[in-house]
């Protein structure tokens, strides 16, 4: 991995390491039970507000998987796990991953203080850019895609 | 904080605009297209045409290119005000070269996704200002917003303001706003965040705002 990368994914790893107390258990790995997770979820949100999340594989250190924002995450979350049992081209990725234990960070947009890459903005938009950005160098793995392929 | 005003200034691009016109500059000619030639159409700017196919035919003989970003933007220079960021890769997900930039001389429906067909930039917002001349059914809700932040009428079309775009050739190396260097993706995520903070009405991708 070249240094620029590194940086990247040290800036990422900072960002989300001042935020831990924002690392919620999310899914203990295997076949995803949606209704579970999302009672457990609903359990862990002490209340629904703009955020933005990160799905990271619960290891050390922490791998993001996909970066999100949503007014409402836990109907985004519902959206997510539906469209993966649906089979959803867009998921088809996410699979693999589901087989082992992961965590989401669910950083409400009011704790929005200090930007992922220095000298940047830090509303709730700009941080989600950022953190895909420093996230598609730094994690090859990311599921976010855009577009369609050709 | 930075600017994006200042990061475009110091970067390798091409700024053309974006729409053939009339006289007035805001008046945006359009033609026909499909096999029956029954498909009213907006028209590029020659300009825009001659530096896309200059970038990516020159891109695509250097193994260092590794696609464009591009940002659609009204106004110019310190008025430059910013409408959408996006990117194209050389390489593509099923091809080597995307098939966006293939051929890109004889590739008007594709051309850098501001190609005429629908799915990419020409064609949908055709659809969205020119509705069933173009396509029967509706357009997709994207490019109905961008008809309302471009577009002062529909018919004919005619612009709020000139609308310009800047084509910037990317390489093994380049560096992005954050000062390091960067994949055409991960920069076109980083000129969102900047453009997204400053100009959140304007801006007419959805991320970042």
């Amino acid at each position: 991995m070249s240094p620029d990368a590194e940086r990247k994914r040290e800036l990422l790893q900072v960002w989300l390491a001042q935020r831990a107390i924002f690392q919620l258990p999310f899914h203990a790995g295997g076949s995803p039970d949606a209704a579970m997770i999302l009672a457990d979820l609903r359990t862990r949100l002490p209340r629904i507000q703009e955020s933005v999340y990160i799905l990271v594989q619960r290891s050390a250190p922490t791998i993001p998987l996909y970066i999100g924002r949503a007014t409402n995450p836990l109907s985004r979350w519902q959206s997510h796990l539906k469209g993966h049992r649906n089979g959803l081209p867009r998921y088809a990725r996410w699979t693999a991953f589901f087989e082992q234990p992961l965590d989401l960070f669910v950083v409400p947009v009011c704790e929005m203080y200090g930007p992922p890459i220095p000298f940047f903005p830090v509303t709730a938009g700009a941080v989600e850019s950022q953190l895909i950005s420093l996230g598609q160098d730094a994690y090859p793995g990311l599921l976010n895609r855009e577009g369609v392929g050709r | 904080m930075i600017r994006l005003q200042d990061w475009l200034a110091a970067q390798e691009k091409y700024t053309v605009p974006l729409f053939d016109t009339e006289d007035d500059a805001l008046t945006v000619r359009t033609h026909l297209r499909g096999k029956n030639r029954d498909r009213l159409t907006l028209t590029r700017h020659p300009a825009f045409d001659t530096a896309m196919i200059n970038m990516v035919e020159a891109g695509l003989s250097d193994p260092d290119w590794h696609g464009f970003l591009y940002v659609m933007h009204t106004g110019i220079i310190e008025l430059l005000i910013p409408r959408y960021v996006g990117k194209a890769e050389k390489k593509g997900v099923k091809h080597e070269i995307s098939a966006n930039l293939m051929r890109i001389r004889h590739s008007p429906d594709k051309f850098g996704r501001w190609g005429y067909n629908s799915a990419y930039h020409f064609g949908e917002l055709s659809h969205a200002v020119l509705g069933e001349a173009f396509k029967p059914g509706l357009p997709q809700k994207s490019y109905g917003r961008w008809r309302e932040a471009l577009f002062a009428q529909t018919s004919p079309p005619i612009l709020r303001a000139p609308v310009w775009i800047q084509l910037m050739p990317w390489y093994r190396g380049s560096r992005g706003p954050s000062g390091l260097i960067g994949s055409v993706t991960a920069v076109e995520y980083e000129l969102i965040a900047l453009a997204g903070m400053a100009y959140q009405d304007e801006l007419l991708n959805i991320q970042g705002r």
